[in-house]
Parts: C-alpha cells; structure tokens; sequence
C-alpha cells in the first residue's frame, strides 16, 4: 500500500517522501474499501514496477474507463494533496498566468495525446 | 389527554413560518419533528484562501473525518453535499423509503429540514403563475412582504431580473458584492443587451435570503467563501433560525424524534398518531387544529395512510439541468481574490412573454467545492487534468436551469405495503412526455447559445435525474370543489374539519424558478387561515 501511494503520489506531483500524505492514504483506502478487481491488482503490479506508464494508462481509461478500481484510488490521493496547505498552488493561481489560452490547448492536447498512446499500450499489452 | 391549540408537522421553511404566523396569536403551539440535528457544526475563524493555505487539517473540513465527501454510496441526487450537510439526509433511507426506477427525491428529518441546504434564491411568482399554482395573487403578494420581512432578502432593486426575482414587491437589503468574473459576464450582456431581449432573455442580480446588513441577532455576510461549509453570523437564513428564536422566546413548544404517521378526527379534535424514532414507542398527540408541513412527500404519506381511499396521487417535479462552461476571458487569472460563493447572477428565459411560463438559470461561479470533484467528471488522466483545471477554474462558472412543471398523468405516487419501520415504501414514477421532454432540450439550446453569445463554452449539459431539483409538489391539488385528497385554496384538506396543509402539495404548477420563499408566503396565509377559523 505505501509503494502504490507513493506512485500515486509521485504520480501527481507531490513529494513521495510525504509520510502524512502516504499515512492519510493508506488510511483513507482502509475506511472507503475501494477494492480492486483481480485484472486491476495485477496492472497495479505492472505500474509499480513501470511507473512513467501511469499518465498514459491513466488517460486511457479516462476515455474508456472512468471508474477503474485504480482511477478512484488516484482521485482519493488527489482529493487528499488538494486538501495539504504545500499543495495548495497545485490548484489555486496566486498570480494570473500568461498566455494562459496557449496553455490551456496545449495541456488539453498532451492530456487527450497521453490518452490516445494509453489506448495503443492497453492493446498491445492485453489490457483492454 | 391534553388538547393542544394547534400542531404544526415539521420544522423546514414552511413549518418554521407557519409556527412563527400561529405563534403571533397567543395559543399553544406544539412543533412535532424528527428533528436531526447537526451534532458538530464547523465553527471556522477564517476564510477560504487562508484555510487552503494554512490549515493542515482541512482535509477534514472539506472531505470530512469519514471521507464521506469521496463516498460512492451518496444520494444519486446529492452527489455534491458536503460533510457538514450530512445530517439533513440521514435516517430518510430507513424511515422515509421510496421505491422508482426513475424518481430520487431528496428528503429530509433534520431540525430546518431542507432549508439547511437553501440556495437561498428568492423569487415572486408572476400573477400568471400563480393562477397556474391556483393560489391568490394579491394574498400572495402581501404574504411575500411579510416573509421577507421576517427571513431578510438582498438583491438589486432596478436590474432586468429584479420583475422575474421580487417584482419591487419586497423590501431588499443591497444585494452582495459580485465576483469579478461574474461583474465581467454581465458586463458582456449589457453589450450585447439587444441579442438577450429578442430571444426573451434577461440577466439581472438574483434576490438571496441573505444579509448585507445586520438584522435583530444576524449579522451581515463577510464573504468567507465558504457557504456550503458554515453559516457565520447566521447570515444565510435557515428554518432552524425561526424555530430556535420561537423558543428562546417560549411562544412555541418543540418536541423532537416524532415521525407523523397518520391522522384521525373524533370529538371536534385532530388526533396525530406519532412513531418515536429512536424507542419505537406509538404515541397519540391531540390539536385543536393540526397543520401539516412535512414537505409534499411527507405530507402525501401521512394523507394517504390516512383515508386509506386511494392508491396513487399525482406528483410535480421541476427538471434541472446543469451546465458547467468556462467563461474565457477568465481562464487563468488569480484566484485569491474575495469572493463568494452563492448565486451571482440569474438568467431568465420567458417564454411567452408573459411571465407564465419562466425558465431561471442560476450561474454559479466555482471554487470552494475544490477541484477533484470537476476533475473525476474529465476524461484527462488526473495528472494533466489537475495543470489544465488550475487554469480553468476562475473562469469555471456551472449554471442550473430549472424547467417549468405541468402535470402529466404518468407521474404519480402511491403508498405500498413493505417491512419497512413505518410498514410502508413510496413507490414513485417521473417520466416526461414527448412535449415536454422537447421543451427542455430547446431551453437548454436556447440557454447554450445565450452563454455562447456571453463568450462561453459549455463543457457539458448534464440533465438531471427525475427528483435532483428538490422541487415537488402537486400531490394534494388546490380545487374549489370539495374532493378527497384535494385542498381548499387556503390549505384546509377537503375530507376533514380541522386539517390543513401548509407546504406545497397544494401547488398544481411549478414554475421553473426558485421555490422556497413561495413555500414560505403560501404557508403564512394557510396558518393566517387557521387562526380565522379557530
């Protein structure tokens, strides 16, 4: 559970060494019971040990998936680093952005491209 | 057996004005409620952006100690509630069960009952609606200054929503200060003012039953963004408010943990068969007169276990659809300024031009709900999901459009048999007709392109469940002619001599508007009503 939090953590961009957020993990899939289906546990396996897959494999199941086992655990750890004060400029701006229209394409675009690439890997690798 | 002056069934909007109206003569009056209260309410000393930064235990603030917020086992029709809004629904499941495949109505036991969860928007109805609802215009209109005057309503006196809001027929408080990014849309519709006015289209302020100023012992709102958490100063009215005031003052009596199950007459006397939610015990209450304000589900449960004549009544529901869409001029701005997070502005869509058939977009800026709720609704793996809602977010506003609501004859309830506590289960049917199911998909067009026009983009139009609006009513009709499950058009319930109905069973219409301040006015002239026939 500590390895799959701090992928998740890493995952998101928060520091992986983090003990508070890696216990306040741990503790909150014991009290939500989010269970894994046999097929997720053994992609969760594959992540851990191939973590630059995550985004892609991620993005896919966004299109495909939305409510896979492992995605409702990555949005439990979100919702726990939106709620950590060092976070908090993960997600509110103190300054206004430039270019920010610019930005917001090209994020949307790596997002939808990461997905897209997600799928092919889900197919070669027997996932889908 | 002690006999009791009058009995008023529930303590929310309706069952709070009624007790305060009764309260005014004098007589005895007993407010029987389950009455579910809030056992640790938040007590915050900042506000939101000081709290995002500073407080490390906010996860519990904002995703409650039990996680609840992240629960999948939610209401279908409060997916968004909050921890701290919790006890509003509790023990509905086990004492108010209801069965459909189409209708999740969202009921309350709580001590306020659904008015803990206001959105606070107050709106008149039109004449032309409330001839549609079957209730008198000019008793209506002086009821809606009397509650306003009790509740306290802010909004702007002179905008083009104010004839849709309060049609200067109340007295306003200065409306709250408007979030710059909503000042900005409205900005954009006063340019193109014209474009608005031939589609029958208005924006304006909306009126909330919120205080700018200070009224007896609320104070004014101190734009803390965080109303869906806290209720600082008792700025935001709730019921609870009514009832507490009532009893500090002892003008009322208050006895909570009874569930009203059925009613009976003998001896000039209304007779209340109550069930203790807590010891199971059967106890019988006696009144005078008996004023039931539940809610109109309640209500219809307690009626129908009652005459025991009929199996299924009819039932009025509002549609909603919600639509979150980013207003782009905003994307990417600083997001620490003041702010707050009630309604901004209200859109209005009428129809006919004659304010008989309104449809009322409220638009929402969004920010203290936090982001993994809007993030799981993406389709973007979270990590980039998160940069991309970063920018998003000060220019994310989410509008909710209530549709108005006629009768259809396939929409109805009726009380089965079950093993349920009280013995029985709510079986409920909410479809909509091909005409008016049309009539929603081109509000919803009209209302797309409006937001287009304002320069934003729809992300995406989510029609709710049957029942999401939290608006019903229609189940015991307002008629002239004395009809079992029918009542006067001053709330007595034909069929019995001294039963009333204070909330909104009674309403044949619902227009496409906020509801609440028209509960509250209809249930001052029902207990108004009560007293002239004591």
């Amino acid at each position: 559970m500590q390895r799959e939090a701090k992928l998740f953590a890493q995952y998101l961009g928060a520091k992986v060494d983090d003990k508070v957020l890696l216990t306040k993990y741990t503790d909150a899939i014991e009290i939500m019971k989010f269970s894994l289906s046999k097929k997720e546990e053994n992609i969760l396996l594959y992540l851990l040990k191939m973590p630059f897959l995550l985004p892609y494999i991620d993005g896919a199941w966004a299109f495909l998936k939305p409510k896979n086992g492992i995605r409702k655990r990555i949005l439990v750890m979100n919702a726990l680093i939106e709620t950590q004060p060092q976070y908090v400029h993960f997600f509110l701006n103190q300054e206004n952005i430039p270019f920010p229209i610019i930005k917001l394409i090209v994020r949307g675009l790596v997002a939808v491209l990461k997905g897209m690439i997600g799928i092919l890997l889900m197919i070669l690798l027997g996932w889908k | 057996m002690e006999i009791i002056d009058y009995i008023v069934v529930g303590s929310g909007c309706t069952g709070a004005m009624t007790a305060e109206t009764l309260a005014e003569s004098g007589k005895r009056v007993l407010v029987l409620d389950v009455g579910i209260e809030n056992e640790s309410p938040s007590e915050v000393n900042t506000d939101f952006i000081s709290k995002r930064f500073n407080d490390k235990q906010q996860a519990d603030f904002f995703l409650g100690k039990e996680l609840e917020v992240l629960s999948e086992t939610t209401h279908p029709n409060m997916p968004q509630q909050m921890a701290q809004r919790k006890f509003m629904t509790e023990l509905t499941g086990r004492l108010l069960p209801v069965s459909s495949e189409n209708f999740f109505p969202v009921e309350s036991l709580a001590l306020g009952g659904l008015g803990n969860g206001w959105g606070l928007g107050s709106c008149v109805f039109s004449a032309n609606e409330l001839k549609k609802v079957g209730v008198s215009t000019a008793l209506m209109n002086e009821s809606y200054k009397v509650i306003a005057s009790r509740i306290g309503i802010s909004g702007e006196k002179n905008d083009d929503a104010s004839i849709f809001c309060h049609n200067n027929l109340i007295d306003l408080q200065p409306s709250i200060k408007i979030n710059p990014a909503a000042a900005s849309l409205y900005h954009q519709y006063r340019k193109k003012e014209t474009y608005f006015k031939q589609n029958k289209l208005y924006i304006g302020r909306p009126a909330l039953a919120f205080l700018t100023e200070i009224k007896d012992h609320r104070q004014a709102y101190s734009y803390k963004d965080l109303d869906f958490y806290t209720n600082e100063g008792d700025s935001a009215y709730r019921p609870a408010i009514t009832i507490q005031n009532l009893l500090k003052k002892a003008k009322i009596e208050y006895q909570k943990g009874w569930l009203a199950l059925r009613f009976w007459e003998e001896n000039n006397c209304s007779v209340l068969e109550c069930l203790h939610i807590e010891t199971n015990e059967k106890k019988l209450f006696y009144a005078t007169k008996l004023i039931l304000s539940a809610s109109t589900l309640s209500t219809a449960r307690i009626v129908m276990r009652s005459f025991q004549k009929k199996d299924k009544l009819p039932i009025l529901c509002n549609a909603y659809t919600y639509m979150p869409m980013v207003y782009w001029p905003f994307v990417g701005k600083r997001n620490i300024d003041q702010f707050c997070g009630l309604v901004q502005l209200a859109m209005f869509y009428d129809k006919n031009a004659d304010h008989s058939e309104v449809a009322m977009a409220s638009i929402y800026n969004y920010r203290s709900m936090l982001n993994f709720r809007i993030l799981k609704q993406m389709p973007l793996n979270y990590a980039d999901g998160m940069k991309f809602l970063q920018l998003l977010i000060p220019a994310l506003f989410i509008a909710g459009i209530f549709h108005p609501a006629d009768y259809q004859k396939q929409n109805f309830i009726q009380l089965q048999k079950s093993n349920s506590l009280t013995g029985d289960t709510l079986f409920t049917n909410y479809t909509f007709e091909a005409d008016e199911a049309n009539q929603i998909i081109e509000t919803e067009k009209l209302y797309t392109k409006a937001f287009y026009k304002l320069n934003c983009l729809i992300l995406s139009k989510i029609r709710t469940n049957a029942g999401a609006s939290i608006h019903y009513s229609g189940t015991l009709p307002f008629g002239e002619n004395e009809q079992l499950f029918h009542l006067s058009p001053v709330g007595k319930l034909y069929g019995t001599n001294n039963i009333f109905v204070a909330d909104g069973s009674g309403f044949k219409f619902l227009p496409g508007k906020g509801l609440t301040l028209s509960l509250m006015a209809n249930a001052h002239l029902v207990a108004l009503n009560v007293l002239k026939n004591a």
